[in-house]
């Protein structure tokens, strides 16, 4: 599907830009995307460790809050039997079972979020950056924002 | 980030609306929904409460299970038919990729303010789904880049993740959210067409047989003028909710939503196989009808809480490795790709 654009211009590829340099006090916004490369409808995002949090972070911190992510959202959306049993029960119980029951999914869900609150206490503020929970942005990415302080005021 | 007094729901841009205090949604044909109760209170309300001589009759001249199967069967579709209708069908939210004005280039110094009401163009951004490279589209009224399977429904004005139709009947988009209860509800309701059609047509042809006296069309007609109507009804309902069903079915085991569908009925020559098949029919199925159900993405009952007015620079990678760089100036983006 094409994108009509205002003017009719042309859809441009990715052409290499320079980056203009930022001067301190300001903050930056560095996204994880998701990865769908299985296409299996499970979310999962890419295990690339951004350039841009060089000398910010350790490697392994950051690939070790992915992967965890990506554990956690596997065992919430891998169909298991588990999984068809709520949901047959939830249709013949006319949607009373999640009441009794709450589902799995929820629970991760309910994990992932201690998970990233956890993660920025003890990771991420001290180094002056912050998590954003993926949820507000349907799991399109994962944000990290850097927070500097101006040291010239 | 400060919060504000307000809440998501009140502010929300598209063509839907909010009540329960934004618990509930639905879109602004409210007639179709009108007829679509309608079609099924009314046929149940007769059989049930106004001819207060049907129920006991059923109970007592065949089965006491006819009229407890058809309150259960009856019960669960128009709680599914609640649950499709009034829930968030996955809207994605807005605004999480917007463009620079075009402008933009223009040194800060000079005085010269960007135009607001022109914008860049967005690069091309490309994902791999299972080795092959996939362009995702760029939604101007929402300002994202739709992840596989969603679109934009032109009638709620919102885009939808995992896209099914939607349906006016309903009267609200049918997504990934709430799929399962609409199937659940076509299933239950072709189910219920068929089952008042059969005992309609039973009660009918029993007193035709029982009364030999009265073996005439006019005389049952006046004995039973509710369960012919019925059984007339019914049985005109179950061809279009019949198609449904079997056509839903269809897609489900074959891994297509109806939006995909289309789109392959639509092309001169279609691919042989859908890219999200996941080899047989009832895993597909299984995936269909089986998917957890997902938070609400739009936080309907939060309130509003606004960005500090800071300069930010958003940095995003895509799957080919390129790198992209996002300025945000108080209100306004700009994006600009990296060398990688």
């Amino acid at each position: 599907m094409t994108v009509r654009t205002p003017g009719n211009q042309q859809r441009r590829s990715m052409t290499p830009h320079i980056l203009v340099p930022i001067s301190q006090g300001l903050v930056m916004c560095v996204r994880v995307e998701r990865d769908y490369s299985k296409g299996d409808g499970i979310t999962k995002f890419q295990t690339v460790f951004p350039p841009e949090l060089e000398g910010r972070i350790q490697h392994d911190k950051l690939l070790h809050t992915v992967e965890t992510l990506n554990a956690i959202l596997l065992q919430a959306e891998t169909l298991t039997f588990r999984h068809v049993f709520d949901n047959i029960m939830e249709c013949l119980t006319i949607y009373t079972w999640p009441l009794l029951f709450p589902s799995k999914y929820q629970k991760a869900l309910d994990h992932l979020r201690q998970f990233v609150e956890t993660q920025n206490k003890e990771v991420y503020n001290p180094l002056g950056m912050e998590i954003t929970s993926p949820v507000r942005v349907a799991f399109l990415y994962l944000e990290i924002k850097i927070f500097e302080r101006n040291e010239a005021s | 980030m400060h919060k504000t007094a307000v809440k998501n729901y009140q502010v929300f841009p598209g063509n839907i609306k909010f009540f329960c205090g934004g618990r509930f949604i639905t879109s602004k044909a409210y007639w179709a929904f009108g007829v679509s109760i309608g079609v099924l209170l009314i046929p149940a309300i007769l059989n049930i409460i106004l001819i207060d001589y049907r129920c006991p009759w059923y109970w007592t001249h065949l089965s006491p299970a006819i009229p407890i199967i058809f309150a259960y069967t009856f019960i669960l579709t128009f709680s599914s038919m609640m649950r499709t209708a009034w829930v968030d069908p996955g809207i994605i939210p807005r605004n999480l990729n917007k463009m620079p004005p075009i402008a933009s280039s223009i040194n800060e110094n000079s005085g010269i303010l960007p135009d607001p009401l022109q914008f860049m163009t967005p690069p091309i951004k490309n994902v791999m789904i299972k080795g092959k490279q996939v362009e995702l589209n760029y939604c101007e009224t929402c300002l994202i880049y739709r992840p596989p399977r969603s679109s934009h429904c032109r009638d709620c004005d919102n885009c939808v993740e995992l896209y099914d139709h939607h349906c006016i009947w309903l009267n609200n988009c049918i997504g990934k959210r709430n799929y399962r209860t609409f199937f659940v509800f076509i299933v239950t309701g072709t189910f219920l067409s068929v089952f008042v059609f059969a005992f309609s047509l039973a009660h009918l042809m029993l007193l035709y047989f029982n009364d030999p006296e009265q073996r005439e069309f006019k005389t049952i007609a006046n004995n039973a003028p509710v369960s012919l109507l019925l059984t007339v009804f019914s049985f005109l309902f179950i061809f279009p909710i019949g198609y449904l069903t079997a056509f839903h079915c269809y897609i489900v085991c074959a891994g297509v939503t109806t939006h995909e569908k289309l789109k392959i009925d639509g092309r001169p020559f279609p691919n042989d196989k859908p890219m999200f098949d996941f080899g047989s029919s009832f895993c597909n199925f299984i995936h269909s009808v089986c998917q957890p159900r997902s938070k609400s993405y739009i936080a309907r009952r939060k309130f509003v809480t606004h960005p500090l007015p800071l300069q930010t620079i958003i940095m995003t990678t895509d799957s080919a490795g390129n790198r992209y760089s996002t300025i945000q100036r108080n209100t306004l983006m700009s994006q600009t790709p990296l060398n990688t």
